[in-house]
């Protein structure tokens, strides 16, 4: 019951294992909102705007510095019955962009976020199910500080901090305007 | 299974070879007498009618393959579901049952309770086709393996398993001609092209996987190879491969499994 293959890469296969340094769409929304929610029938799109006044709130609270005003957000409906939110979000990881998704469960806590799109050479680890599992379950409650309670990526602390801030701020988002 | 199945083993004497290899498609005839959907005397056809009415005791390798579905479908969040047989009837891909009832199920209405038995919380219609192929391969190499063969190939049209010293050359069929991609020594393979049916290769007739999600036909290009320990993953997992791509490499590495895409246009 074991595997043994050998791997001979030809033009045109293309492996499994990601290619640093270059920018890599893994999934659409629809397949992140898929993988998040499975259960879901309904998303209804539920933008935010944020004034100055909430930006400053948000980021007196969570300790971290909001991007921009603008959020993309979808509230989760099953059967008429609030499931949670999903939320587009990005952050800087070294240099460039890391779009994500994350869902928020109706009592606030993370269901699970899923990288959307990648660009940098190193840290792509944050996509990973082992270190993206850590999340679930955090409330704004939990410090979600990379090296406290969550792992750091060897090669890959920028993307892995500025990720767990993402996470931390759309949490405090959920408490302070989606309650 | 509307495929031909291939086997090449050794032994160490010609009469136990010929026992052997009788033996293991005697497994195969086993899963395809349990496991059918054509074949309206099927366990698997008296659980398509019977199986919401009340639980159904089914054989342990029906119970078996079941199982495994639910735990790939619960793992890759219903990307792999083995209730999409509706659609498949719908795309003339399967035959039309006698049945007048809607279902409306998905993999979660599949209970698995004590003792080999099975209900399913809402109407569903089951198709294993895949996985059962899977299951089959499986089956017959175990065969071998304890019949004494020290050496052995078991082939079904796009799911592969083989065990023993030699390495053994997989390729993958293009347009310009079949092109090695790996050498496989232990373990299973299964790979899937949305644009061939041709019965006795690797690969699996148009349109054979459908998205449970978006609830339509595969209509990716290329075509998806993935290795596993055992063909029922392997096969299993192909679907979920071929409709996620790269995004689902944490589902590969829960199972140990491993996955090439060919993107080549001129396939």
């Amino acid at each position: 019951m074991t595997l043994n293959i050998r791997w001979l890469a030809p033009a045109a296969v293309i492996a499994l294992v990601a290619t640093p340094g270059v920018a890599k769409q893994y999934m659409s929304v629809e397949q992140a909102r898929a993988l998040i929610f499975p259960q879901a029938q309904e998303f209804i799109a539920a933008a935010i705007a944020l004034t100055p006044e909430q930006v400053r709130h948000i980021e007196r609270q969570s300790r971290v510095k909001v991007r921009s005003p603008n959020q993309q957000v979808w509230k989760v409906q099953a059967a008429g019955n609030l499931l949670g939110w999903f939320i587009i979000d990005q952050v800087i990881g070294k240099h460039e962009l890391i779009t994500y998704a994350a869902g928020i469960n109706a009592d606030g806590t993370l269901r699970q976020f899923q990288v959307i799109e990648y660009v940098e050479a190193w840290g792509y680890q944050v996509r990973e199910l082992k270190w993206r599992d850590q999340f679930v379950g955090k409330t704004i409650a939990d410090p979600l500080e990379v090296g406290v309670d969550i792992a750091n990526i060897s090669g890959g602390t920028m993307s892995a901090t500025h990720v767990t801030d993402g996470i931390k701020r759309l949490l405090f988002l959920h408490e302070l305007f989606l309650r | 299974m509307g495929t031909f199945v291939h086997i090449v083993a050794s032994c160490h004497d010609s009469v136990a070879l010929e026992s052997a290899i009788e033996k293991a498609f005697e497994a195969i005839a086993q899963v395809e007498r349990l496991m059918s959907f054509h074949d309206r005397n099927s366990e698997l056809s008296r659980l398509n009618c019977e199986g919401h009415r009340q639980p159904q005791p089914v054989h342990p390798w029906t119970y078996a393959v079941l199982k495994r579905s639910v735990q790939i479908s619960a793992a890759s969040a219903g990307m792999f579901d083995i209730t999409v047989a509706p659609l498949l009837v719908e795309a003339g891909l399967l035959p039309h049952t006698n049945e007048f009832e809607t279902h409306n199920g998905n993999w979660r209405a599949i209970k698995l309770l004590g003792d080999n038995r099975v209900f399913f919380a809402q109407s569903v219609l089951l198709d294993l086709g895949g996985i059962a192929k899977g299951f089959a391969v499986d089956q017959a190499i175990y065969a071998l393996r304890r019949a004494g063969c020290t050496e052995a190939v078991v082939n079904a049209g796009g799911d592969l398993r083989r065990f023993g010293k030699k390495h053994h050359p997989l390729y993958l069929r293009r347009n310009s001609g079949p092109v090695q991609v790996a050498e496989l020594r232990c373990g299973a393979v299964a790979t899937s092209s949305p644009h061939e049916n041709i019965p006795d290769r690797i690969s699996q007739p148009l349109g054979c996987i459908v998205d449970p999600i978006q609830q339509h036909a595969w209509r990716g290009k290329g075509s998806v190879m993935v290795a596993a320990r055992s063909c029922v993953i392997a096969d299993a997992l192909t679907k979920v491969a071929a409709l996620a791509g790269p995004a689902c490499q944490s589902l590969l590495d829960r199972f140990g499994a491993q996955a090439i895409w060919d993107t080549d246009d001129n396939v």
